[in-house]
């Protein structure tokens, strides 16, 4: 595989961005859930709410999935590697 | 979270757990707008005439001629505070009341479908009623009956609410014309 192919299929990020990715899902979908809710009840019109949903999942489909640079700071110091003894 | 796979299917299952508890608090606040913001719309219905003729019964194998009622009627009625952010349509009926035994009888005599708000505003004179009345005993022997405006309101989410207004207008079946 070339290496933009591992990046956009495999998009492999480290141990924190990991965790950093699963907490903005929670709160940015959480908070897409209230917003849609009150844009619907202020305006009166339960459309809003469903377009105002889909912009927030669309938008934060590309924050999570891609591999971005913010979810790799913390790469895996590996030992250095050792010849093994005869 | 490691690959971008696994990424898409945990953004997902989240996404539609929020979906599900939109849906369910889109449903339990208009409940609770139904219930306690909206106020049940004034009605007044006049029954303008009511005809009571004999006829042969156009279902099952009973040919014997039964008594049928057809009537006019005038109604007016606002029902647009029933329209809220989320109610989708109402089904509007006018239902007709009387006693009978062993049960008592209810019958819809005319019904609409209102589709927004801008329609909501019921102003009908000597409206003659889409369906005629007709009774399990082929007779309805001057019984005194009850019309009252009756409606279905059904969201866009949530559970399908049945209500009627206040008002009652009172009648009563008149002797057959031709009695034979």
């Amino acid at each position: 595989m070339s290496d933009l192919q591992t990046l956009l299929l495999e998009g492999p990020i480290d141990f924190v961005g990991q965790q950093l990715a699963d907490s903005v899902t929670l709160y940015f979908l959480s908070i897409a859930g209230v917003v849609a809710f009150l844009v619907g009840i202020i305006t009166g019109d339960i459309s809003l709410t469903s377009y105002t949903l889909a912009l927030f999942v669309s938008a934060g489909f590309v924050i999570v999935v891609l591999p971005w640079p913010f979810y790799k700071r913390h790469p895996l110091k590996w030992l250095p590697p050792t010849t093994a003894k005869n | 979270m490691f690959s971008t796979f696994q990424r898409i299917q945990q953004y997902w299952g989240f996404v539609t757990t929020v979906t599900v508890f939109l849906a369910a608090a889109i449903s339990i606040s208009s409940v609770i707008q139904e219930h306690y913001f909206v106020d049940i719309p004034r009605v007044s219905i006049n029954v303008q005439s009511i005809d009571v003729r004999y006829g042969k019964p156009h279902i099952g194998y009973n040919y014997k001629r039964q008594e049928y009622s057809l009537m006019k009627f005038d109604l007016e009625a606002d029902l647009t505070p029933l329209f809220t952010w989320n109610t989708k349509q109402l089904f509007v009926y006018l239902a007709a009341t009387y006693p009978g035994k062993p049960y008592a009888n209810k019958v819809v005599v005319w019904d609409a479908i209102i589709r927004s708000k801008e329609d909501a505003v019921l102003s009908l004179s000597d409206m003659t009623a889409d369906y005629s009345i007709y009774d399990v005993t082929g007779k309805f022997n001057g019984r005194n009956a009850t019309l009252s405006l009756e409606w279905n309101a059904q969201p866009y989410v949530g559970l399908l609410t049945w209500n009627k207004g206040s008002e009652r207008e009172r009648f009563e079946f008149p002797q057959p014309a031709t009695a034979r």
